[in-house]
């Protein structure tokens, strides 16, 4: 078993090394233009706008997404709701997390864009003023903070399923209201999930593409990602955005760096919360109306922008509602389009990715768990680290790496994909694995059953939910990945997100729509899926 | 199949578990390990089924050496069968299966197999709950499971681990007995942990008392209950 490890690990470090180590070395020392003059380079305006602005992303992301992810965690998890409603609030709010953040972009321009939004149509028919710009930084972060607050949700979700629930509960005997336990217990206690989870936050804004892209890169304010792109696409400008992605690479280390001195962040696992729960408070006047705020975000962030995207998939005239229609559905994938194309592409280049990484992740998270393997545990922390890193950086670099041999092909999709996302599989695996007792496999030992006959045998079977879920879980985000596709996709190579992105910005957003929805409904199924077949132990 | 225990030493880092351990097991004989908590009971246990390496010393079983200064076999080699105290039945897999998977491994025709695993499920009393799952069971039933699939591979020697201690005292009491009359009728070489007394005095052919890591004293129950070498032995044993 130890060779089976072993070559395991040579091949994922490999992979590690090809995909991510490498290139990020040769693309800063191929094309950084360290001769040339960086005091002027970072003298331009453009260029502090840009840090500005990616900082601005993140911090007020951050603040507001972890603030109403704890806030409302607290409300769902400690509250006595009627189960219903409770659960589908729970739902509503989660739900924003497994769609790409850019499909809320797409959402909100259909509802708020200026004269034409299905809002700002009802409010002009009402008399009513419009709504505040959408286009900017504003909206930006208004769009980012409704999908980061479901990743806030998600992270803080382990805190609460292990609360200690009897600390509060003898605040609240000893006469203190729900408002006051919640400020001088929880909040305390819940001190370092809040630093990591708000650390968390800020790194998935900083390395935020889409949205930026398309709500404030039309008010021609960038960010460090979308200045980069810019850049490639409009000049080939590898050396501004080699030194761009050294500025967005430096913040986020320095993101990481707090993070390791703040304690560090439990990796936080896709569970449905199955543990015992504490004795719950009685919600009065206050937790009603927090309640009614936390329904108004889960309609505004998952709620209204899906409808939009769906009623514009189905409108022949998007002004006219009711040209209902399903002749785009037939056209977008028969046409030429292209979209058939880059469904195909979308499944291939993330199924390759997600197969990899689950099956190199099983073995290397045995080797971490029961060999205790450091080569094998230092790899786990290595993906978690191509995690964090922005994808625009990870995909600049491997195009310079690759240029000329698998650059317009779907491997370096697929090898970008396995990068960034590997790390979904191995939080699956790993706790999956470390939670099989020993003696499992020591009861197969003494059958008579050599170590590689008990892993294929006896652990394999076991994990089979596990595994199906580290499948799917890295599918999810790999499947409409748009940050990285967009600047690897060559000709033939486009994908689900690029076709997206590229017909909502400059053609046929009607398109757009419906590869979205397809999209949408094939992540949503793929969830449902895995929740059933786990019993409710994975997915969301 | 007889065992023979020399000079077992093994530490974990700086703590000495077993210091100094050498006894032997007649073919067909029960041995208990008896002694209390952290004595390093269950570590010499571990050891002679091969899932700890002893830092020195040799283990025996019949002619091969299983442990010696130069080599150590794999737990899966060595043809020993072991009941965990946890009993770690498979979860995945019906009682049925758990019994079979000994037999697959040593590639047995279904046939053969059917008719064994019939037989050792009949042994343990569990003829009818072949077809369900572990969780399906009550405790006293999983231990017999348990017991079904160690003796299913007619093991060299068995090792037993505690393996009443999660039952409640009645169940207990006849798992006792049941555990003796099985012994007798397979003619099986066994070695029983426990830190029980009455369990030991019950059972065993010979007990073993360990103290601090160290062997104390060794012989019949008649023998250590009327010649106790030393206090603790004494104590324990009253
Ligand atoms: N894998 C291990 N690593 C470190 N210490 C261990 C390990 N296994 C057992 N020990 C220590 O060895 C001592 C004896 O343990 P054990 O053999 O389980 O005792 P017993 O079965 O008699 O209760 C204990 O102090 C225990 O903490
Ligand atoms: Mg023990």
């Amino acid at each position: 078993m130890r060779a089976i490890v072993r070559a395991a690990e040579a091949l994922y470090g490999l992979l590690l090394m090809a995909g991510l180590v490498a290139p990020l070395v040769i693309f800063f020392y191929r094309v950084a233009p360290w001769h040339s003059d960086v005091g002027a380079f970072f003298a331009q305006k453009s260029v502090h706008s840009a840090v500005l602005n990616s900082l601005a992303l993140a911090l007020a992301t951050a603040l507001i997404a972890t603030t109403l992810g704890f806030a409302f965690s607290w409300l769902l998890w400690r509250f006595d709701w009627p189960r219903g409603p409770a659960r589908a609030l729970a739902l509503m709010l989660k739900i924003p997390y497994l769609l790409p953040p850019f499909f809320f972009a797409i959402g909100w321009i259909a509802l708020a864009a200026p004269q034409v939004g299905y809002l700002n149509r009802a409010l002009a028919f009402m008399h009513l003023p419009m709504l505040p710009l959408l286009y900017g930084l504003p909206g930006t972060i208004f769009v980012e903070v409704l999908w980061t607050t479901a990743l806030a949700m998600i992270q803080l979700q382990g805190f609460f399923q292990q609360f200690p629930g009897h600390l509060e509960d003898a605040a609240v005997l000893c006469g203190a209201s729900p408002a006051r336990t919640f400020f001088s217990i929880t909040v305390p206690l819940a001190k370092p999930q809040l630093i990591s989870c708000a650390l968390l936050t800020s790194v998935s804004a900083l390395s935020a593409f889409g949205v930026p892209a398309m709500l404030a890169s039309p008010a021609h304010q960038f960010v460090l990602t979308t200045l980069i792109y810019q850049g490639i696409k409009s000049y080939q400008d590898f050396s501004q955005a080699a030194l761009l992605s050294l500025v967005l690479l430096t913040i986020t280390f320095l993101v990481l760096l707090s993070q390791r001195f703040c304690g560090r962040a439990k990796p936080f696992l896709l569970v449905g919360g199955k543990a015992g729960r504490p004795a719950q408070l009685q919600p009065r006047a206050g937790a009603k109306f927090l309640f009614a705020v936390a329904a108004l975000v889960a309609v505004l962030g998952s709620g209204l922008p899906c409808l939009a995207i769906l009623a514009r998939s189905l409108l022949r005239d998007p002004s006219d509602l009711t040209s209902w229609n399903v002749e785009k559905y037939v056209s977008v994938f028969t046409g030429t389009t292209g979209g058939f194309l880059a469904l195909l592409n979308s499944i291939s280049a993330s199924g390759l990715a997600a197969l990899v990484a689950t099956l190199f992740g099983v073995v290397v998270a045995y080797g971490a768990s029961k060999l205790g393997r450091r080569p094998s545990r230092i790899l786990i922390e290595a993906w978690n680290i191509g995690y964090a890193l922005p994808g625009t950086v990870i995909a600049l670099a491997l195009l310079v790496f690759f240029a000329g041999s698998i650059t317009d092909t779907l491997w370096i999709l697929s090898l970008a994909y396995l990068v960034k996302y590997a790390a979904f599989a191995l939080r699956t695996l790993t706790p999956a694995i470390g939670a099989i007792g020993k003696e499992l496999e020591e009861a197969a030992w003494m059958s008579g059953a050599s170590p590689v006959k008990t892993f294929f045998k006896i652990l394999l079977p076991l994990l089979q939910p596990a595994l199906a879920a580290a499948v799917l879980l890295a599918l999810v985000p790999m499947l409409s990945e748009l940050t990285m596709s967009v600047l690897l996709v060559g000709a033939g190579t486009e994908t689900l997100g690029s076709v997206i992105f590229k017909m909502q910005e400059y053609a046929d957003p009607g398109s757009a729509a419906v590869l979205a929805v397809t999209a949408m409904a094939a992540i949503l199924a793929l969830n449902a899926i895995l929740k059933r077949v786990s019993k409710g132990n994975f997915g969301i | 199949m007889n065992v023979k225990i020399d000079s077992l030493y093994k530490s974990f880092g700086n703590n000495h578990v077993v210091d100094n351990v050498s006894f032997a097991i007649n073919d067909g004989e029960l041995v208990t390990l008896l002694g209390p908590s952290g004595c390093g009971k269950t570590t010499v246990l571990r050891v002679l089924a091969g899932l700890e390496q002893p830092t020195s010393g040799t283990v025996r079983v019949g002619e091969k050496v299983f442990n010696d200064a130069t080599h150590a076999t794999p737990p899966h080699q060595r043809g020993i069968g072991m009941v965990f105290q946890s009993y770690a039945l498979w979860p995945h897999r019906t009682v049925f299966e758990n019994v079979s998977f000994p037999l697959e491994i040593r590639k047995l025709a279904a046939s053969e197999r059917a008719s064994k695993i019939a037989q050792a499920l009949k042994l343990v009393d569990l003829g009818e709950l072949g077809h369900r799952y572990p969780h399906e069971l009550s405790g006293g039933q999983q231990q017999r499971v348990a017991l079904a699939r160690a003796i299913a591979q007619q093991p060299t020697v068995l090792l037993l681990d505690e393996p009443l201690s999660n039952l409640d005292a009645k169940l207990r009491e006849q798992m006792r007995g049941d555990l003796k009359a099985l012994q007798q009728s397979l003619k099986l070489t066994m070695l029983y942990v426990t830190h029980d007394r009455l369990e030991a005095l019950e059972l065993s052919h010979r007990m073993a008392i360990m103290d601090h890591g160290k062997l104390v004293q060794m012989g019949t129950p008649d023998e250590i209950r009327e010649n106790p070498v030393n206090d603790f032995v004494r104590h324990f044993i009253s």
